[in-house]
């Protein structure tokens, strides 16, 4: 590995371990902050405000106690650790936060995050479930200059066409970088263990995109020059929300797993849908949510997410599908059986792995991904 | 003295040990009632030699399984318990498709081909209910042993309902039955039925092929192994020896010497 690969990966290691330093740096320097919660926010509006984006998709190994008071035992991880945060005050410091309501769990955040984190301005995104209807676009332009204008009111500066035109085009330029490297690693398995490729992923949540970009351009151009590995090991492609706590990555690593695709909510979902072109800015965002197919948390009555998986991973070279089954997710559950049939369907074996953010040790899962190592390998 | 190869099963609740010839005849076995986390690793092997005509010095290779199988020193290699659990049924067993292992905390259901390779399966998640656990809690609850629930079933004249979604609120039923004065072989005969409930579900999300067969401690209860047929609407292989299946894999794989 080369200096310079390894400095690039060290810096977006950084990133993500540092991301209190980097909040209080960015308010050092007079930039306002916002959160941006699951799944699919419009984080351009927010670069266009001027103010510094920060994802917030709850935290690994967090214990849960105060959360509990908010939700029944069965609320998905994420948001009872997000809510946790809120109670201890980690994100006191934010001036806002973009929160969607696209799963039911979220729509609880939405009353949960104003009561335990009141210094907070939250600002809610209400996509259009139906997205695919022309009626969707009208809807969530409309939608659109609500949260524009509650950024514009909290940040103090106007949100302009041409600065929003830009932000767009930066977050889609990062787009393009981002589904470049997701190609190069299906092309060259092997070049970056799992660990790494989540790392230069989750990144994004955290650095500036503009930043972010640089760094991916010059990580892409490396993969390109790398000359491929003969690799030995299990090619998969990943289906879920997240594939965390990132312990789970280094017994991946261990067991001689690649990633080579992924369709994560939290990883390739938030860059593998480029902003499309339209009349308006807004109509730009709004248009780009029609162009999900089969998305888990909008609605898809032909079910399609199953053949998506299956097409992307044969296109991917993968050897098997897993699905990272983040637990009490009723979304993942009920597009589990649809993936595993298409997944077996295109002769893809098929492992479903049940994940809790909150999880303290990834041993039980150790065990399904060996046998799985095995039962692909045909060691044992 | 003879060559000899060994399979160790570190399990949750307990420690098994099968050692098999050059030949693959079974030479001998030993569980001791302690698991990982524990020096029964260690006292396995020792009790084992202990009563054994074979020396250790002779032992070629040795298989570590089971969920202490990453922190037993004395391994060659270490393989996962469901392709132990499948490679040593289809020794005993070549008919079975489907392996259904009920151990101490885990619940597995494995589908195999004719050569006994793994085609897929399914384990229970953070649930004791439908584990050697459950039996092993509500027992306490009742003032029996593990052993004996299988005579108490067997004159059972009804089922009593419990329920199995949970170990926790089941013990508070059957605690709740006690009371009423319900007969303790009906009550016996409804916890089997609540596991074998609870392992059917597992069994029919992954799908079942026939033959099945019942490994792990699990299948020493007949009680179990009745409610069980009844619930999946078959009939059940049973190995001679269903504790030691993983470790007479982890044998198996040990002599084969591919690892």
């Amino acid at each position: 590995m080369s200096v310079s690969k390894v400095e690039i990966l060290r810096e977006m290691e950084y990133a993500v371990t540092h991301i209190r330093e980097r909040v209080l740096d960015e308010k050092a320097r007079g930039h306002k902050v916002i959160g941006c919660l699951p799944i699919l926010i419009p984080e351009e509006l927010v670069h266009a405000s001027g103010a510094f984006p920060v994802g917030i998709w709850g935290a690994e190994r967090l214990p849960i106690v105060r959360a509990a008071e908010y939700y029944p035992p069965y609320a998905c991880s994420v948001v009872q650790s997000i809510t946790e945060l809120a109670i201890a005050g980690a994100y006191d410091g934010l001036d806002g936060v973009l929160i969607s309501c696209l799963c039911d769990t979220l729509k609880c955040v939405t009353q949960s995050f104003p009561l335990t984190c009141p210094s907070v301005k939250p600002i809610f995104v209400k996509h259009p479930q139906n997205h695919r209807l022309e009626g969707a676009v009208t809807y969530f332009i409309r939608e659109l200059e609500g949260v524009r204008a509650q950024l514009e009111t909290l940040t103090g500066r106007q949100i302009t066409e041409e600065a929003l035109c830009q932000s767009i085009e930066i977050y889609n330029e990062n787009r393009k970088e981002m589904i470049a490297f997701a190609r190069l690693l299906a092309e060259k398995p092997g070049l970056l263990t799992c660990r790494e490729r989540h790392t230069v992923i989750k990144a994004r949540y955290f650095m500036r995109k503009e930043e972010h970009t640089r760094l991916m351009r010059e990580l892409n151009g490396m993969l390109r020059a790398s000359t491929a590995p003969s690799f030995e090991g299990i090619k998969v492609y990943v289906s879920g929300v997240m594939l965390e706590p990132s312990h789970i990555l280094d017994v991946m690593d261990e067991l001689g797993y690649t990633i080579v695709g992924d369709e994560l909510a939290h990883e390739s979902r938030q860059f593998n849908h480029l902003v499309p072109e339209a009349l308006s800015q807004l109509e730009r965002l709004a248009r780009q949510v029609q162009t999900y197919e089969g998305e888990a948390f909008l609605y898809d009555p032909r079910k399609t997410r199953g053949e998506r998986v299956a097409r992307a991973a044969k296109e991917a070279g993968a050897d098997a599908v897993l699905f990272a089954l983040m637990k009490f997710c009723d979304t993942d559950e009920y597009d589990l059986p649809w993936v595993r049939c298409a997944a077996q369907e295109a002769d893809l074996p098929f492992l479903h792995l049940e994940l809790e953010q909150t999880m303290q040790s990834a041993e039980p899962l150790r065990t399904r991904l060996q046998a799985f190592a095995e039962q692909l390998t045909h060691t044992c | 003295m003879e060559a000899h190869y060994i399979g160790i099963d570190i399990g949750s609740t307990a420690t098994k040990l099968a050692a098999l010839s050059g030949e693959r005849a079974l030479l001998g076995t030993t569980v001791v009632p302690f698991g990982t986390g524990t020096q029964a690793d260690q006292l396995a092997l020792e009790t084992f030699y202990r009563n054994s005509r074979l020396s250790p010095s002779d032992c070629v290779r040795t298989i570590a399984t089971g969920y202490g199988r990453l922190i037993f020193r004395g391994a060659d290699a270490q393989v996962s318990e469901i392709s132990c659990h499948a490679k040593g049924l289809h020794h005993f067993l070549p008919q079975a498709r489907t392996i259904i292992d009920v151990g101490g905390q885990d619940l597995k259901a494995i589908q195999i081909n004719d050569r006994g390779s793994v085609q897929q399966f399914v384990m229970n998640d953070k649930c004791a209910a439908g584990t050697g656990r459950f039996l092993e809690v509500m027992s306490r609850v009742m003032g029996l042993e593990v052993a004996e629930l299988g005579e108490y079933d067997a004159r059972a004249t009804g089922v009593e309902t419990i329920s199995n979604t949970c170990t926790v609120f089941a013990e508070s039923e059957v605690i709740s039955k006690l009371s009423a004065g319900v007969d303790i072989a009906n009550l016996v005969a409804g916890i089997h039925d609540s596991v074998a409930r609870k392992i059917t579900g597992l069994t029919l999300r992954m799908g079942i092929l026939p033959e099945v067969a019942l490994t792990g401690g699990g299948a020493l209860n007949t009680g179990l192994v009745r409610a069980l047929e009844r619930n999946l609407k078959c009939g059940l292989l049973l190995p001679s020896l269903p504790q030691f299946t993983g470790a007479v894999g982890a044998a198996l794989f040990a002599l084969e010497g591919r690892l």
